[in-house]
């Protein structure tokens, strides 16, 4: 009985560690951190009267986007209006189907085979997340469209524009990748990463995936869909309560699991070090245990702390660069979305194309 | 019936309703949506064939980039049903012309599918890796590269096109104000 349970039981907890971890953990203390990296960079003390180091501040914020009254605005297009924030979180959630979070386990030996620790292993691999952010954008265009208000609509528009324009870079950039790797598994392209990460033949791919994903998220320098001094704040400006805090939590949702890609893709997942992993470092200690986890379930851990690791180091860049540069004006986002980076992509596709075919 | 096959009709079913409210819903933008929905359903009929890089590149493609320039385009026109004409009556000789043309390609459909079903076998053969991304490359790039060449070419032209007729949209307009003005 408990052989045939055994399987799900493990995916039922993957799904539950995920989502626990990303919209019970993660979202909340990102908004933490967001403000008080905010306020460090800006020479100012931040949020300190909840809790210790005003940690509790989102948890209070939350008790309070809950327990709001649930305001509805004159003249809004009802069912939209309370489908768009849903349709913001779902594609937030679907992206974490794919993730691998570590390598490889059988966690202690409680199973034959090492399983992947990934809610969903698809042929499609990273493909699925490109597919599903692409449908982010529907929140966003819902919004705003039945908000009625132009601010609303004016945000929508550039949203759905933007992102368009910045997935096609994005996806570019991928692509390199893909060649790189030969492979659309994420386990299968960190395990190719193992003697080197992807960040070195691959720099200038990262160099159009970051600005992709900066835009595809919505954010400084690109966060002209939310532009307080023109539009308020663009697609969510009549939602408030528990409406505008789904819009929130998608975002950083969204934040998280891009910074988890981009790891996975450049910067070699949970592998150690370039050239040095996990395995020799065992070996070097004379530990006695793999990454398999064959024999330790440390061996899983300590990766996946490292991944981790890795993915906050990500996600303060991304809390950095907002409140370090300024916006772009519109014509300058669109210039350098199809003028600057699709060109760079695709020639760079060319030329990591004939090198490895040179090679 | 197994599980597969009712899985496959519930979808057909779905995807014949939503197909209908795409067409006959009174606002631009939910049709737009059902068809979002009907574009999911298409892609689940993949999965269920297994084939799962067709499916997401249905969603990639369709649902992520097309509809957003339908709604792209519905939310900045704004039309209200008026405008659209769709109080107008239906004629009855269009809804026997369409009705005529649907029936016509149901029974072409119903003909030739058998003779199509014939060529599976072959497909059975590699099931393990059948609709995997490798697979589907393999048959893609190099049985079916020329069509594919030329469905390319074809696109870029009617780009090439289109960007021709927006550069010479001005000279409409200015040709369509110099004629109105004769008028007056």
């Amino acid at each position: 009985m408990f052989e045939v349970l055994l399987p799900w039981l493990f995916l039922l907890g993957k799904i539950l560690l995920f989502f626990g971890i990303v919209f019970g953990g993660v979202a909340p203390v990102m908004i933490w951190v967001e403000r008080k990296v905010s306020a460090l960079i800006q020479d100012r003390v931040g949020p300190n009267r909840v809790g210790p180091f005003g940690l509790l501040q989102s948890l209070a914020d939350g008790i309070k986007l809950v327990l709001k009254e649930p305001l509805e605005p004159e003249g809004v297009v009802k069912p939209y209006y309370y489908l768009a924030p849903i349709l913001a979180v779902i594609p937030a959630a679907l992206s974490f189907a794919i993730i691998p979070f570590g390598p490889a386990t059988t966690l202690g030996g409680l199973f034959e085979t090492p399983q992947r620790l990934q809610i969903s292993n698809l042929n499609a691999g990273v493909l699925f997340l490109l597919a599903v952010s692409s449908l982010s954008v529907y929140g966003v265009a819902l919004a705003g469209w039945s908000s009625n208000n132009k601010f609303s609509v004016m945000g929508a528009l550039r949203a759905s524009a933007q992102m368009i324009s910045y997935e096609l870079a994005a996806g570019l950039a991928v692509v390199t990748v893909i060649l790189l790797s030969g492979t659309v598994d994420l386990v299968s392209m960190v395990e190719a990463q193992s003697s080197m990460w992807n960040i070195v033949p691959g720099f200038f791919a990262f160099l159009v995936f970051l600005p992709a994903i900066f835009a595809e998220t919505n954010r400084l320098p690109f966060d002209l869909a939310e532009s307080e001094a023109e539009l308020v704040v663009g697609y969510h400006t009549e939602y408030s309560g528990i409406k505008f805090g789904l819009f929130f939590l998608a975002e950083y949702a969204i934040m998280t699991s891009i910074s988890a890609v981009c790891v996975l893709m450049f910067f070699g997942g949970w592998e150690l070090w370039p050239g040095f992993s996990w395995n020799d470092l065992y070996a070097a200690l004379n530990l006695g245990w793999t990454t398999e986890g064959t024999t330790n379930i440390l061996g899983t851990i300590i990766p996946s702390v490292w991944f981790v690791t890795k993915v906050c180091a990500f996600l303060f860049l991304f809390v950095w660069v907002r409140w370090t540069l300024p916006r772009f004006r519109y014509d300058q986002l669109m210039s350098i979305g199809w003028k600057r980076l699709l060109p760079l992509a695709i020639l760079n596709i060319t030329i990591t194309a004939a090198l490895m075919a040179l090679v | 019936m197994n599980l597969q096959e009712v899985v496959f009709y519930i979808l057909g079913a779905l995807l014949l309703i939503t197909g209908g409210l795409v067409a006959f819903r009174p606002k631009p933008i939910e049709s737009a949506l059902w068809l979002i929905v009907n574009f999911i359903c298409t892609s689940a009929l993949y999965v269920l064939l297994g084939a799962h890089f067709v499916a997401v590149i249905q969603i990639l493609v369709y649902a992520g980039a097309i509809v957003v320039l339908f709604t792209f385009v519905i939310m900045l026109l704004n039309l209200n049903p008026q405008e659209l004409g769709l109080t107008a009556a239906v004629p009855w000789t269009s809804i026997v012309l369409i009705s005529g043309t649907i029936g016509v390609i149901f029974l072409c459909l119903h003909v030739a599918t058998p003779e199509l079903l014939k060529d599976l076998p072959a497909l059975a053969e590699n099931a393990g890796t059948w609709g995997t991304l490798e697979s589907f490359s393999k048959v893609f790039l190099v049985k079916y590269v020329w069509s594919f060449e030329i469905a390319g070419v074809l696109l870029l032209m009617a780009v090439l096109v289109v960007g021709l007729l927006a550069h010479h949209h001005p000279k409409a307009v200015t040709a369509g104000k110099s004629l109105e003005k004769d008028i007056s």
